[in-house]
């Protein structure tokens, strides 16, 4: 080898320190990502709670080299190990725990992470990690705010706890703490649908109610629940569950002393913190949902937890979801009770007739006949010996009569029948009797019967007022289901329809009427919409005024509609009542059930649901819902929380649609689309999700990993195309906007990412309720260059004003107005009239919804420049986006534009080209060809 | 009280029984009578194992015992090469007290194998506790999810307690592993003894290994296949930096025994420390690892040479030898550290035992190595483990 000449040397060795240097950088930056892609990846998977907390603590003791790592909760003035890894499992430390002072009070009381050097002072380490060689250790709460409900604890030989680590440590505790509760609520949601029907099972009230209470606490994860009934205005302490501090000492009460009875009385939940329930000595927060039954409440669940926060939502609807089934229980406890007083009433009636005997032979020959019969059957024994009794009996029972005898044979316990028997006085009367083979004569029966005339009477009154009305005479809730669950399970034709109908108001006629004037009312309904029935139709009344309808064999769904409006219908004319004449209407809920999967109890409860649908939209509608209608807000419930998790999972993407000008077909910028694809479910329209995430909240950190994308994304566009002048133009929700600090975190992004905030438009929905503070908001942002533009103009009322509050330098015109451009002459006005705004106040346009080329042809001949919509480009991924801009060309319009025939001048067809925006658009859909993107339905390559 | 006594055997005999026995009785007779408290065998496969372990239990009678198959053993100051021989390890004497527990289903669920092994282990010391442990570890079935083992007996031993040992081998046949319990041969087994001792055990461990070149993200694997590297394909940049201008080893000089690369990939570790994966090329040309490398995690191409892995060795022997009055020195050591040694191979053993001087060096070549002392995790590659008792 040649040694090097001084000078060069140096270089070398100047070169080789710097690459030494860069290494140890990316050595260390990779170090921290790997651990935080590692931690992630162990709080994300979803598992068990005791498997997360255990997994993650695995993980954080290799990221952080410790020897000790332990999740804890403070109880009382001990501090609870629930998992650790680095302490045996049979350490006294998981059951007995350690004392709370050695945990900083900072963190116990104030909620703050601390870092805590040991040195040689191990006394402030518990016993059990003493002999260890710990010298650094840090306490980082996983909930925020004081007194946080666990802890983390990490223990090191080592180095100490950097700076840097504590906020990786602290948001891991909060990512640990929403994945565990995540998990809770997983576990609830499968808990409930696994044992809220079993309720059912119980009925009895008692052990009914006690359960429900169990149930109740454990759905909510409250400390303590307990079950009330309500009835005549009298409330009843049934059940408590777990801690019953709160419960309160004088039962029964009257209602109006219940905790919240003012809400639960009309439906609502209540759902209130210490303060405002502290007359009733609660410190904590108290839940309470009423069960509601004919449009009374008939009883309340409680839940109590003593930490000052209100439950959640979603145990709000999980509560609702439960006290559904809670009443549903209740439904078949009562029916239970009513059948067994039938049961004993007719006990107490046959027991009280004396026997007739009679003695017969293998023919029914009678041998001997009981003096009891003159009584009973107006017959002398003398009038029957010699006499088949077979000959007697009524034709419809001779047949079951004789085949009863004969079957009676030695071995054979005793036979009975019922059957009828014609009386010496020439009438028919029941028989109840028992056959018995005389010992040792195989042909010879005694006979022991009874009349049960008055039985049968009571029976059949019994079994009609046991099915039917006693007020309207109509079949009852029994009778209907009976009927339903036939229906559902027999072999007829088409689907079976239930049909809820309510009447709007009815209360009200009552208070100002009087009850019998209601119960005239309700007469008066029931024959009107008994005129409405067909074949194959049952009505019934379900009690107070509840009608059911079931239909058996729809073939077509209009018939079970025509049925409700004919219903709806026939109540609009008034009734006469008391000398009035008094208008009433009804809301109805439809559904249509099949046969061999559909439930009737689920028919019911969601006709019932979608009837309270038709309320809510004002009264005298019908809401038809389909058979999956009932499991759309557990299904809610979970694509709520799968948002949850879906940035981290990495199913969330962002895709770019051109924003082009209409005259040379420029492209000036791109607007940025959030997109899910969920692993399962498969893309979730934004009209979906986004809704979900401004109702969590999680609107607030995807709005910002959006514009983080985009402005990364434009950055990247700027160093390639440099010279050329993009906008990027991303939504901002109006939850954003209530985010303190907001403009400082978007202005952080755009600084970070190095992008000119005036490339930057930030578009602001009229739909959205735009908050009083979003004017000075954007004010900041507008300072800094960040532009506005105002989306969906047009959809509200407040137009005007928002123009006036907001200061926007854009308007995007409404994709409503731009598809009635070209047929609704108002349409074309309105586009107009915005344009005219716009032109007078300086303000740029984009036409949102472009679709067919009439319409860009109209907008470029009503002075509008910009646009968007499918017909221009479907959104784009980011790097078919940059082919795009790569082909470096204007797009050619025309032969985007199809003919109005909707075939291109090629003759390809236009349709299934145009998605709807908020669908999730389109991998594989996309394809670069020659450097310009076509799409795979059928967007024409743009011409070189 | 006592020292721990200490009798090393070992024998190349073609007999399974006479081997056995021969190698036991060598060992025994090093203990002067004094009862023999516990056996470790590390065996090559080319013998019956049940044949082999009747030879020295015939010598060592019921006395606890533990072992494992191996890819070669050291000796004291020789290597006893891989698919030749047995050696045998006694110890004796009051000072330390043993307790052994095994289970079988290691691949099923590898991390219950751990944490009832372990249990097993602690009730079979049927003595109170002395202040100080460590748990010996030897595992079968290269395949299974070592560190998942290794996380089930931490759950029982705790961070007072490391772990060291190593995964059987197989005379690099990579066809059948085991470990032996008692009279036992177990496949799909762990075995472990857990170590009673009045002083606290002294664990070392090293690679020798140097970092090549700039950090690389790991962008794309499946299982022990690599796809991508920094977001391109694995191979291509694996060949890139290979390729040494200075006449350095080519790629070839990697793909051609699976096991004899002077290359393999060095996963950054979040201390900051590299440990060490071995990566090979197979069949169909794509990159693999013998442990599936981490999604997204960090590794830097990793090189070595007979010198450095002979430094290491003496360094880690010095570490661990650097408690009062030691008695053995237990080593562990990766097959592939044997492999690159190449011709030098036996020059392992003997620099050991030059850092040791009277200590006796036991151990035996590893298809993956156990040193958990900081943090739970302890999962090695070509590396060398060792503890001093």
């Amino acid at each position: 080898m040649t040694s090097r000449p001084p000078g060069e040397q140096a270089v070398v060795e100047r070169l080789q320190g710097e690459l030494a240097q860069a290494t140890a950088v990316i050595a260390e930056a990779y170090r921290g990502t790997t651990g935080l892609i590692r931690l992630l990846e162990a709080i994300g998977r979803p598992r068990p709670p005791d498997a997360l907390v255990d997994d993650t603590l695995t993980v954080l003791s290799d990221v952080f080299g410790c020897a000790v790592t332990c999740l804890l909760r403070p109880a009382g003035d001990r501090l609870l190990v629930t998992n650790s890894c680095g302490l045996p499992e049979q350490s006294p430390a998981f059951a007995q725990g350690w004392d709370l002072s050695h945990a900083p009070e900072r963190t116990v009381r104030d909620g703050h992470s601390t870092r805590v050097p040991i040195g040689s002072d191990v006394a402030q380490l518990p016993e059990d990690l003493r002999g260890l060689g710990l010298r650094n250790v840090v306490w980082i709460p996983l909930t925020r705010g004081p007194e946080p409900e666990d802890l983390l604890l990490l223990c090191r030989r080592g180095s100490p706890f950097e700076d840097s680590d504590l906020p990786v440590l602290e948001s891991m505790g909060y990512r640990l703490r929403l994945a565990l509760q995540e998990g809770e609520r997983s576990l609830v949601i499968e808990r409930l649908a696994q044992v809220g029907h079993r309720m059912a099972q119980h009925l009895d009230e008692g052990p009914l109610m006690a359960e429900a209470a169990r149930l109740f606490r454990l759905v909510t994860s409250a400390q303590g629940a307990w079950s009330i009934t309500v009835a005549d205005g009298t409330a009843r302490l049934r059940a408590v569950a777990g801690r019953s501090t709160y419960v309160g000492g004088r039962w029964p009460r009257p209602v109006a002393e219940l905790v919240g009875w003012h809400d639960l009385c009309h439906g609502e939940v209540m759902n209130r913190t210490a303060q405002a329930v502290d007359q009733e000595q609660i410190a904590g927060s108290l839940l309470a949902v009423p069960v509601r039954h004919g449009g009374e409440v008939v009883a309340v669940l409680y839940a109590v937890h003593s930490r000052p926060r209100l439950f959640t939502q979603d145990t709000v609807d999980i509560s609702t979801l439960f006290a559904s089934y809670l009443k549903v229980a209740l439904t078949n406890a009562e029916l239970y009770r009513a059948l067994g007083h039938s049961e004993e009433y007719l006990r107490l009636i046959t027991d009280s007739i004396s026997d007739l005997i009679a003695v017969v032979d293998g023919e029914g020959r009678c041998t001997y006949v009981s003096p009891s019969h003159s009584r009973e059957l107006s017959y002398r024994p003398a009038d029957l010996l010699g006499r088949s009794l077979l000959d007697l009996v009524h034709p419809q029972e001779k047949e079951f009569v004789r085949t009863a005898l004969k079957t009676c044979g030695p071995r054979e316990s005793t036979r009975t029948a019922e059957y009828r028997l014609l009386t010496g006085e020439n009438r028919w009367a029941w028989l109840e009797s028992a056959l018995r083979p005389v010992p040792g004569r195989d042909t010879t029966y005694v006979i022991s019967s009874r009349v049960i005339d008055e039985r049968r009477k009571l029976q059949d009154e019994l079994l009609r007022r046991a099915t039917h009305d006693p007020l309207t005479g109509l079949a009852n809730r029994v009778l209907a289901r009976q009927v339903l669950d036939r229906a559902l399970d027999g072999p007829g034709q088409g689907q079976v329809g239930v049909l809820f109908c309510d009447l709007d108001k009815f209360k009200d006629v009552n208070d100002r009427l009087g009850h019998e004037t209601g119960d005239e009312l309700l007469v008066q309904v029931s024959r009107r919409l008994s005129a409405c029935m067909g074949p194959g139709h049952l009505l019934a009344r379900f009690g107070g005024d509840e009608f059911v309808v079931v239909v058996d064999g729809v073939t077509d769904r209009s018939r079970v509609t025509e049925l409700a409006h004919r219903m709806l219908s026939t109540l609009r004319d008034p009734f006469p009542l008391a000398g009035d004449r008094v208008q009433v209407s009804a809301s109805i809920g439809g559904v249509l059930g099949t046969r061999g999967r559909s439930v009737a109890v689920e028919l019911l409860r969601d006709a019932d649901a979608a009837m309270y649908a038709a309320k809510d939209d004002g009264g005298s509608q019908l809401e038809i819902f389909d058979a999956a209608a009932s499991r759309r807000s557990l299904d809610r419930l979970s694509l709520r929380s799968a948002l949850q998790q879906a940035l981290e999972l990495g199913q969330l993407s962002v895709e770019y649609q051109p924003v082009v000008r209409l005259d040379n077909g420029i492209i000036t910028g791109f607007e940025a689309l959030l997109r899910w694809r969920h692993p399962e479910r498969g893309p979730v329209s934004a009209e979906v999700f986004i809704p979900l995430a401004e109702e969590t909240g999680a609107i607030v950190e995807l709005g910002e990993w959006v514009l983080r994308q985009a402005c990364r994304q434009l950055r990247q566009w700027n160093g390639m195309f440099p010279g050329r002048r993009l906008g990027v133009s991303v939504n901002l929700s109006t939850r954003q906007l209530r985010v303190p600090g907001i403009a400082k975190t978007l202005l952080g992004i755009v600084h970070a990412e190095g992008i000119d905030p005036c490339d930057l438009w930030l578009e602001i929905t009229e739909r959205g309720q735009v908050p009083g503070e979003a004017a000075a908001i954007m004010g900041v942002l507008r300072s800094e260059g960040v532009r506005f533009a105002l989306d969906d103009f047009g959809m509200s009322h407040s137009n005007l004003s928002h123009l006036r509050q907001l200061s926007v330098q854009r308007l995007k015109i409404d994709r409503s107005f731009v598809s009635g451009l070209t047929e609704c002459t108002v349409d074309r006005g309105i586009v107009n009239g915005i344009l005219v705004i716009a032109q007078s106040l300086g303000l740029d346009v984009v036409a949102e919804g472009v679709e067919r080329r009439e319409q860009c042809e109209e907008l470029l001949s009503l002075g509008c420049e910009q646009a968007q919509g499918h017909l221009l480009s479907v959104p784009l991924s980011a790097c078919h986006a940059t082919g795009l801009l790569r082909s470096g060309v204007p797009l050619d319009l025309s032969s985007r534009f199809p003919e109005p025939d909707g075939r291109f001048s090629d003759g390809r067809a236009v349709e299934g080209q145009v998605a709807i925006e908020g669908q999730v658009a389109i991998e594989g859909q996309v394809a670069v060809v020659g450097g310009s993107p076509i799409t795979g339905h059928g967007v024409p390559r743009n011409s070189a | 009280m006592s020292r721990l006594l200490v009798g090393t055997g070992a024998s190349t005999t073609a007999d399974a029984l006479s081997a056995g026995r021969e190698a036991a009785a060598e060992a025994v007779a090093q203990l002067n009578g004094c009862p023999v408290a516990l056996v470790i065998v590390h065996v090559s496969v080319r013998y019956d194992p049940d044949v082999l372990l009747a030879g020295v239990r015939d010598v060592t009678g019921q006395a606890r015992l533990v072992g494992s198959s191996s890819s070669g053993q050291i000796h004291q100051d020789t290597l006893v090469p891989p698919g030749q021989g047995v050696a045998v390890l006694v110890l004796g004497g009051q000072r330390h007290r043993f307790g052994v527990g095994s289970c079988t289903g290691l691949s099923e669920s590898p991390w219950e194998a751990g944490r009832l092994l372990a249990h097993r282990a602690l009730d079979d010391l049927h003595a109170p506790r002395r202040e100080h442990a460590a748990v010996l570890l030897f595992s079968g079935g290269p395949g299974s999810d070592q560190q998942s083992l290794l996380n089930g007996v931490h759950r029982v031993a705790g961070a007072a307690v490391p772990v060291v040992g190593g995964v059987a081998g197989d005379d690099q046949h990579l066809k059948e592993s085991f470990v032996l319990h008692g009279d036992r041969v177990l496949r799909d087994a762990a075995v472990a003894v857990w170590i009673d001792s009045p002083v606290i055990p002294q664990v070392a461990h090293g690679h020798g290994w140097e970092p090549t070149g700039l950090p690389l993200q790991v962008t794309h694997v499946e299982g022990t296949l690599v796809r991508e590297l920094g977001g391109r394909p694995a191979m291509e940049v694996f060949r890139e930096r290979l390729l040494d201008k200075n006449g350095g080893p080519r790629i070839q000089d990697c793909c051609e025994l699976r096991y004899r690369s002077t290359h393999a990939f060095g996963l950054i570790e979040p201390d900051g420390k590299i440990r060490i994966r071995g990566a090979c090329v197979d069949e169909h040309g794509d990159l693999r690892t013998f442990v599936p490398l981490p999604q997204y995690g960090a590794v830097q191409i990793v090189t070595c040479s007979p010198d450095s892995l002979l430094a290491v060795a003496q360094d880690v022997a010095e570490r661990a030898l650097a408690v009062p009055d030691p008695s053995v020195l237990l080593v562990f050591s990766c097959v592939t550290r044997l492999n690159i040694l190449a011709d030098r191979e036996r020059e392992e053993a003997k620099h050991l035992q030059a850092v040791a001087r009277g200590v006796p060096v036991f151990g035996f070549y590893t298809y993956g190595e156990f040193a958990r002392t900081a943090s739970v995790s302890g999962y090695h590659n070509a590396t060398i483990v060792a503890l001093a008792l």
